[in-house]
């Protein structure tokens, strides 16, 4: 047998060779002719004018329209995709106001599906809220996912043989996942006239070659408390923890015919609204005086959209004053025309927070240097802006001010409360200075509303005086609730191994809701007001009140804990 | 040959069906979604007495005001705060949004007058308006907007008509905005609170525009009615003037000012008995709680609103008098729901019965009372004044949704409505006027108190409309011969517990959706757990994981596990 088989394949061998041969090529043809035409699943996109998504090829699309889209599976299952304009009537309802009803309509006009289930729902990656249900026949499944955006109804309806229902549910869920409605955000730029330009700058040598390093500043108000950089030759004017105010400092020459400022804001307001020319108060609307007034000439501004991780602009103008004096060695007044320009460089931390950086020169240009040394290094929200250290269980924290700013000369008080205290920030739109006022609290009183203890140190002017501070507290003292007794000097004491001129009154004060009956307890204030007399003039006020308590010894000393330095800034 | 015809028949009779099951397609056609209120009530209201039916208190005229007027205040709320659950306004649809929300402002239309002092036309009533305006308007959007107020729905929207204003308050449960961090004030938290906005809207040239506005959050108004709670004990009274101090600005008080502690006392003392406390439970869950008056000896009038609430959600009605004795219930009589009243009978007869006054006879600033229990134990009486009395009764007494069906009194003692006050934290209430009660005791004076026929609460419960799911239809399309090498992965029939709904198996792909009848506090995925862990023992790979869908993988399989609806759905694909 084996013999025979031998013989045959002997015989044949050229024959078996080819047919070996051509079945080998026949399999690879096979085999590149299935690979070419096995559909592999790709992604697609699909976009219009309102809305984009992705969906895998195995869906096609059928049929288009502005809004509303229909999808077909191979398998014939349907994803029907429409946006639904909203009557006014329902457009500022929520979508849970309307599911009932939407409900009622849809398995109305669906009498032939039962109503499964119905179920709340985020939809797509926004996280849109939704609801979806799920409706069935004899013969298949209906999915209805529907959100409201505005004024418009997104709804998604899927519906497939049951054979078919949950195995393509993955794909539908992908697709409605992707979803996206096309942002059509209002076009600004036209309806506020906003022509934005390349900003020309001019050389300034005089600056540039001053321009060397950063200084890092920080500004804290409404709700907000940033970091910037600003060239260090810029010299702080004030000490303001809500706002900036430098000079530049450092021209080679002592002169008062150049000068550059820069101030410092953060503002509760829209970008786009201080950019509005319609607005009373814009970026524009400062210098038009200047446009107008005979004695200003060349009077030319640009505004440029910056790059900055921002939404920013910023604002140029420059001109000229035709009558700055000058004078001669004999004192003689001659008039030349002297260049002044603006920069107003504005960021918008969010919608309606606005930080504004102003930079104004006399007399010289402001270079593109100087600009671009200014930046926002860091913005958070912050509830408060009250810079302070904990050591030794106490509460570490200044008050400073600038006694003169021609020198840089600053108060520092050193404050040293104990840890038990709780500083906190009365004004909640963070507007109040903290170099200048601080205010500690201690044991809030539930009943009273307020705490048993309050303590608020203020730095006053230099040219304040002890009487006029003290009848302002006065003044702030309630009459209408019973006993009071106004503030009266009642001598200098020695706390501390410091010098205080001291004032003592109290007034009786109320709890509870106002023009009701509710939770109305009365109660005594007691107020102790000492004066620290400060060598560059003016006071370092301090008033402790006794809400039902009484101001001890103790208390007066814990108070009068501080340092005194004075510094060159 | 005939079995050839007949098969040939058989296949035609197939395919129409086929076809004619193609045609009913799942099909929404937007044009006619109505939103309309459908008529959830119509079954309940169809299964009292027609004799007993109850007409509507206001009118159709009132109704497309207060409608325009509560679409009015949602597109205030939008213009101030945003749209719903927008948290990522854009800078430009913020300004937008700003510049359309200042054209609302009284002083941008009211007629002017360059020469009056005001800068408005003086001659024109309630020019005082535009000038508050101004003012208001503006500086109230930045402030609460600087709050960062997101909020996600609408709790209630109460309108005021009164003399030339409407007040609106608009009551936005849950909102979340910026406050300072109590420990650390360098911080700020994004908190949950409830904030209640009053509009007030003036109309000038046939246009309803704003002039003033103001916002109370849920701490202040919380702290109130909690204060509010806790003195109230059982069978005494305490005294709660009005709560709100803007009205304090526009109303006088003056009547009210001039009725004494002791007139008060009087009112509660000879009306406390008169009333009781509803409360109705799911299992020992408190589901709504309200009050009810004897409109005669044995008939009690509340609230429809609570009942509707207690319709859907409770088992039960209590009812208990000031004393604390039960009451039994008989049953619900009739019900209006335009008019927010029902009329429920007791089992006996208690002899009591309140004394029925005269609400047309009331006037703008009147005193009047309102006693009720706010904890569903005791009585309070709170006072206030009429702000406005047409087809209802607008009072500044701040009543909550448990105050509702309620007594009004006037100053004599006598019941001039019933208090409708749906709205929580407002400062400004409802009642249904005299009118309506009048018309309840006409209608049930002259029936013997045995023969007035009532629907058990049970039985009213089953009547009323709400969503009743239907049952799924059960498939299984999956031959044995594949389940037989599909059921091996993840040892799935060992690994998941739950009752299979629907199974299928198409061109190499298996799906499997089974129903969670565990529990609906524990998702679908969880209750996969054991599945997925069998997954990962036999080599699979997890692709993605996530509370709504995960997904693994080996060299043959793909597994997609879903939680959708009360499912979870599995899918197998062959790679």
């Amino acid at each position: 047998m084996m013999k025979r088989l031998g013989e045959i394949l002997k015989k044949y061998k050229l024959s078996i060779l080819i047919a070996t041969i051509i079945l080998i090529l026949g399999l690879i043809v096979l085999m590149i002719i299935l690979a070419v035409t096995t559909k592999g699943v790709g992604l697609k996109d699909f976009t219009n004018d309102n809305y984009k998504f992705e969906y895998d090829s195995t869906w096609s699309i059928k049929s288009e329209e502005e809004q509303k889209v229909v999808l077909c599976h191979e398998n014939d299952s349907k994803l029907e995709i429409e946006i639904v304009k909203l009557e006014d009537q329902y457009k500022y309802s929520q979508i849970t106001e309307l599911i009932d009803e939407l409900t009622y309509d849809i398995s109305e006009q669906n009498k032939k599906f039962e109503l499964l289930n119905v179920k709340a729902t985020k939809i797509t990656k926004n996280k849109y809220s939704g609801y979806k249900l799920l409706y069935e026949n004899d013969d298949s499944q209906a999915m209805i996912i529907v959100s409201k955006l505005g004024d418009k109804l997104l709804l998604f309806t899927y519906e497939a043989k049951h054979t078919y229902f949950d195995i393509l549910l993955d794909s539908v869920q992908n697709i409605i996942y992707n979803f996206e409605i096309v942002e059509q955000k209002p076009d600004l730029s036209y309806s506020l006239k906003l022509e934005t330009s390349e900003i020309d700058y001019q050389e300034s040598n005089d600056v540039e070659k001053l321009l060397n390093k950063t200084t890092e500043q920080e500004i804290a108000s409404h709700f907000y408390h940033v970091k910037y950089s600003i060239p260090d030759n810029f010299k702080t004017g004030k000490i303001d923890s809500t706002s900036g105010y430098f000079h530049f400092r450092g021209w080679e020459e002592e002169t008062s015919d150049k000068e550059i400022f820069l101030s410092v804001y953060i503002y509760n307001k829209n970008i786009y609204e201080h950019l509005d020319k319609e607005k009373a108060v814009n970026v524009y609307s400062e210098w038009n005086f200047y446009k107008s007034d005979p004695d200003y000439s060349k009077f030319e501004e640009s505004l440029e959209e910056l790059n900055s991780g921002y939404e920013s602009y910023i604002y140029k103008n420059s001109y000229y004053y035709d009558k700055a004096m000058t004078w001669d060695e004999n004192f003689n007044v001659s008039y030349t025309s002297q260049l002044n320009e603006n920069v107003v460089m504005m960021y918008a931390l969010d919608k309606n927070h606005l930080m504004l950086f102003e930079i104004s020169s006399k007399g010289v240009a402001i270079p593109e240097k100087l600009i671009n040394m200014i930046k926002i290094e860091t913005a958070e929200k912050y509830s408060s802006y009250l810079p302070s250290t904990k050591e030794n269980g106490y509460i570490i924290s200044s008050l400073k001010r600038m006694t003169s700013s021609t020198t840089g000369t600053v108060d520092e008080i050193k404050l040293k409360v104990p840890e038990k205290y709780t500083e906190i920030d009365k004004s909640s739109l963070l507007t109040t200075n903290v170099y200048e006022q601080r205010y500690y609290v201690l044991d809030y009183i539930d009943t009273l509303e307020t705490y048993k203890y309050e303590v608020k140190y203020t730095l006053t002017g230099t040219y304040a005086k002890i009487d006029n501070q003290a009848e302002s507290v006065n003044n702030t003292f309630s009459r209408s609730y019973g006993e009071y007794k106004d503030l009266t000097y009642i001598g200098e004491r020695t706390i501390n191994d410091k010098k205080f001129y001291i004032y003592e009154g109290g007034y009786t004060d109320i709890a509870g809701i106002m023009f009701t009956s509710k939770n109305r307890v009365k109660y005594y204030t007691n107020v102790k007001l000492l004066f620290y007399e400060l060598s560059n003039g003016g006071y370092l006020m301090i008033q402790i009140d006794g809400n039902n308590s009484e101001i001890s010894e103790s208390l007066l000393e814990e108070f009068t804990n501080f340092d005194i330095e004075i510094k060159n800034n | 040959m005939k079995k050839i015809l007949l098969s040939i028949c058989l296949i035609l009779i197939v395919g129409f069906i086929s076809v004619f099951a193609l045609t009913d397609n799942f099909k929404i056609d937007s044009t006619k979604l109505s939103f309309a209120e459908s008529n959830k009530n119509k079954n309940v209201l169809d299964t009292f007495e027609k004799d007993y039916a109850l007409s509507a208190s206001i009118s159709t005229n009132d109704k497309v005001l207060e409608e325009e007027m509560i679409t009015l205040s949602k597109k205030m709320t939008y213009l101030l705060l945003g749209d719903i659950n927008n948290s990522d306004e854009s800078s430009e649809e913020y300004y937008k949004r700003h510049q359309d929300y200042l054209e609302m402002g009284t002083y941008k239309s009211f007629p002017r007058d360059e020469n009056s002092e005001s800068g408005y036309d003086e001659s024109i009533k309630n020019y005082s308006y535009a000038s508050i305006s101004e003012f208001a308007v503006p500086s109230l959007f930045l402030q609460f907007n600087e709050l960062g107020i997101q909020y996600s729905y609408f709790g209630d929207i109460r309108i005021t008509v009164s003399d030339n204003l409407i007040i609106s308050t608009v009551a936005l449960p849950s909102i979340k905005m910026y406050e300072e961090n109590k420990n650390d004030p360098m911080k700020i938290d994004i908190v949950e609170t409830n904030l209640v906005i009053t509009y007030y809207f003036l109309e000038v040239n046939g246009e309803y525009t704003l002039c003033y506005l103001f916002g109370e959050t849920g701490d202040e108004l919380a702290e109130y009615f909690s204060e509010l709670e806790n003195y109230e004990n059982k069978g005494t009274m305490q005294l709660a003037s009005s709560y709100d101090s803007n009205l304090k600005t526009l109303y006088d008080y003056s009547k009210l000012d001039a009725v004494t502690e002791q007139e008060i006392n009087s009112i509660y003392n000879s009306n406390k008995d008169n009333i009781v406390i509803l409360n109705s439970h799911y299992n020992n869950y408190s589901v709504a709680s309200a009050n009810g008056f004897y409109i005669s000896d044995g008939l009690i009038v509340t609230s429809w609103n609570f009942l509707e609430k207690s319709l859907v959600g409770a088992q039960y009605i209590v009812i208990t008098d000031n004393n604390g004795n039960y009451l039994e219930l008989d049953g619900i009589v009739t019900a209006n729901p335009e008019s927010d009243v029902a009329v429920i009978k007791l089992k006996n007869k208690t002899n009591k019965k309140i004394s029925l006054g005269d609400s047309t006879k009331l006037e703008v600033e009147d005193p009047v009372f309102a006693i009720s229990s706010k904890t569903g134990i005791g009585l309070t009486i709170q006072n206030g004044i009429v702000i406005s009395n047409d087809n209802y009764i607008q009072s500044a007494i701040p009543l909550t949704e448990s105050d509702e069906g309620s007594p009004l009194f006037d100053k004599q003692g006598l019941v001039v409505g019933m208090n409708t006050s749906q709205q929580t934290n407002s400062s400004i209430s409802l009642a249904v006027t005299s009118n309506v009660l009048k018309e309840i005791q006409e209608k049930f004076s002259n029936i013997d108190f045995d023969s007035i026929k009532t629907i058990s609460f049970e039985e009213l419960k089953e009547k009323y409309y709400y969503v009743d799911y239907n049952e799924e239809i059960i498939n299984n399309n999956i031959p044995k011969s594949k389940w037989k090498k599909y059921k091996k992965i993840g040892n799935i029939e060992d690994t998941i517990n739950l009752e299979l709904i629907k199974a299928s198996y198409e061109d190499g792909i298996v799906s499997l959706r089974y129903k969670n009848d565990i529990s609906e506090y524990i998702s679908s995925m969880q209750l996969s757990t054991p599945f997925r862990e069998q997954l990962i023992d036999e080599g699979f790979k997890e692709k993605l994981v996530s509370s709504e869908k995960c997904i693994y993988e080996n060299n043959k399989y793909q597994v997609i596990i879903m939680s959708e609806f009360d499912y979870l759905i599995i899918v197998m694909v062959i790679l």
